[in-house]
């Protein structure tokens, strides 16, 4: 079953009179339970896909659909209901809130899913900072942690809501190698063990050869996709 | 957690930024419960200058006269409307029954002209019983006695009107005036003192003081009869008073085109538009006030949501609402508004209080106004107002740049911040 879909899609930037395409007539599907990157240099369009796949941003022509439903019909309040309940993210610069601990960072999502009782809001923050190591760390504030453990946090917080789909904007670009690939081998277990959708961007070949696709980009197009297994 | 300790934590991460703002609502909610004390205090302490000199809390006159007519320092010559002698025993007989009453008096007021030798001046007369006690509190006394109940003959002078005639106490001054039949007599009073009406002598009101018989030899008045009968009611009971006499009245044939009865905040409308300059000019540095905290504060919403500018694309690309967002500012302004409002409330209460325990002496010429000690009252009502101005400024003036802030496209955001 399809989870993504994007159909001829462009996006372009107005800058003053001038306008600068960023995607150009993509056509992409990913199926549910993937884990794809998107490869590609700096500014081959990588984060505006992301950017588009995660309600962020509208596309200028094309069509982006998430599961069933088509983005462009929805209104605001059902975009924020779709980031919220079907879409996690992960930032490169992690995205923590500083003056929020550990725990409150994680917990910040599901405080706005009415819902999500307060006993089991504190089940899964406890199940998804075991499931990242970090919970003994559960009342430091960011700054107390090392680059790695801040993404970690973040990925924590990407799937309390149990999303669908978790989208990662080059996740290990602020990491050293070895912690990077700590990350990305993180969230493949995470990807095997709840069935979400993973798709990431990065520019690192160690990193992308993890995938199970790579989509490559190149100045806003789609020039390849490898199956690697 | 709700989304309020985010607002908390905010609020207490960013200290001094709170600090400069709280700065400003601690000044605007003190000053603003200073001078709202300050303004009551005059106002009450002016309400209670005239009611003691002039008009009492109630005054009971001839009806079909007008309020101004009997607070103008400026009668017409001549045309005196009054209370015959029957109808000021009726009265007389309904006040004594009421319970609601501290005391009452009889007067005669009219205009006449004081003259020694060629030098005259023209005055208003206030014929009362000099055992009054009331007129004694607000006609300070520089030099001399008050009236001597025992003689007709005394009269108190203004200091400004003896230096200009040129008496002192002791000396004897004409008083000329029209009688009601409207013929002019002239007769003799020893000036028994001199001195001015506490906080009323920068409103240019000079009184003359001498007794109920003083003063019928002035207007021809027969015995009983009176221009008006003012009445000093219990605290805060003057207007249920004033309605039970009117009430009173009328059955006893009396209706208001007979007796008028008026309370002092009725008659007062030339103090209070006195006073409101006096208001005006405290309330515009208020408002001026109240300003600048309201540019701090859309400055500093303004400041923060350039600062957070990441971390509200971030909130916004896990769900918050640009609304959720919003409340997320206005709980830091109210939280912070609280903090030094609370402050402001208990640092402005305890300075009053103490101020009006030690009063707080006052030189020329505010001592024309506010008199020579100036005994600040604190007043509970004040309280509510003040919450009302801090906190309906605070929110309105955050409102606009908190949703300006928040609805930013997380897009943008989440690009400058990577």
């Amino acid at each position: 079953m399809s989870t993504v879909i994007l159909q001829e899609v462009s996006k372009s930037y107005e800058l003053g009179r001038t306008s600068v395409p960023a995607l150009r007539g993509i056509d992409l599907e990913i199926q549910e339970g993937e884990f794809v990157t998107m490869a590609g240099a700096s500014g081959s369009g990588k984060s505006t896909l992301l950017n588009l796949i995660g309600c962020l941003d509208v596309p200028t022509t094309g069509e982006v659909w998430i599961g069933d439903t088509l983005v462009s019909d929805l209104d605001d309040k059902q975009l924020n209901e779709t980031r919220l309940r079907q879409i996690g993210f992960i930032f490169q610069s992690f995205n923590l809130i500083p003056v929020l601990n550990v725990y409150e960072n994680v917990e910040l999502p599901l405080l706005i899913m009415k819902e999500v009782s307060k006993k089991e809001r504190k089940k899964r923050i406890d199940y998804f900072l075991n499931a990242v190591g970090l919970s003994s760390f559960a009342d430091r504030k960011p700054s107390e942690l090392s680059g790695g453990q801040r993404q970690r946090v973040a990925v924590a917080r990407a799937l309390v809501t149990k999303p669908r789909i978790v989208l990662a904007d080059e996740p290990t670009a602020n990491l050293d190698s070895k912690t990077g690939i700590e990350i990305i081998e993180l969230m493949q277990q995470i990807n095997k063990r709840e069935k979400t959708t993973f798709i990431f961007s990065t520019h690192d070949p160690k990193v992308m050869q993890r995938a199970n696709r790579i989509f490559h980009l190149v100045d806003g197009k789609i020039e390849k996709v490898e199956n690697i297994r | 957690m709700n989304i309020f300790k985010l607002s908390r934590k905010n609020v207490f991460e960013s200290w001094r930024r709170s600090m400069s703002l709280g700065t400003f609502i601690f000044l605007a909610t003190f000053l603003l419960l200073f001078f709202t004390s300050f303004i009551s205090t005059m106002q009450n302490d002016l309400n209670q200058a005239i009611s003691n000199s002039l008009s009492g809390d109630i005054q009971l006159r001839q009806g079909g006269t007008t309020e101004g007519d009997m607070l103008s320092l400026k009668g017409k010559w001549g045309q005196m409307a009054y209370l015959e002698q029957k109808t000021v025993a009726t009265i007389e007989t309904l006040l004594n029954e009421n319970d609601n009453m501290e005391s009452y008096t009889k007067r005669i007021r009219n205009d006449a002209m004081l003259s020694k030798g060629s030098t005259k001046q023209h005055s208003m007369v206030i014929g009362l019983d000099p055992s009054l006690e009331a007129y004694k509190k607000a006609f300070i006394l520089t030099e001399g006695s008050y009236l001597n109940p025992n003689r007709t003959d005394e009269v108190l002078l203004p200091k400004n009107y003896a230096d200009k005639l040129g008496v002192k106490v002791g000396d004897s001054v004409d008083l000329i005036a029209a009688t009601k039949d409207n013929k002019e007599v002239t007769v003799s009073f020893i000036v028994a003192g001199t001195g001015q009406v506490d906080r009323l002598a920068s409103f240019s009101f000079y009184p003359v003081y001498t007794s109920l018989q003083g003063s019928q030899a002035l207007t021809g008045f027969r015995a009983g009869e009176m221009t008006d009968i003012i009445v000093y009611a219990d605290k805060g009971k003057s207007d249920k008073l004033s309605n039970e006499l009117q009430a009173a009245l009328s059955t006893k044939g009396l209706d208001s085109n007979a007796v008028k009865v008026s309370t002092l905040s009725e008659m007062g409308g030339f103090l209070n538009s006195i006073i409101s300059i006096y208001v005006g000019i405290l309330y515009a540095f208020i408002g001026i006030l109240l300003v600048i905290m309201a540019i701090l504060i859309i400055n500093l919403i303004f400041m923060m949501g350039l600062e957070r500018r990441s971390e509200i694309g971030t909130l916004r690309a896990i769900g918050y609402s640009r609304n959720r967002i919003v409340m997320i500012f206005l709980g830091e302004i109210f939280i912070i508004t609280t903090i030094f409002f609370v402050i402001g409330l208990i640092i402005g209460i305890a300075l009053i209080l103490l101020l009006s325990q030690l009063g707080i002496p006052l030189g020329a010429p505010l001592d024309l106004v506010l008199g020579k000690v100036f005994n600040i009252q604190f007043d509970w009502s004040q309280v509510l107002m003040v919450f009302m101005i801090i906190y309906g400024f605070a929110l309105v003036s955050s409102l606009y740049p908190s949703i300006k802030s928040a609805s930013v496209k997380p897009a943008e955001t989440l690009r400058e911040g990577s």
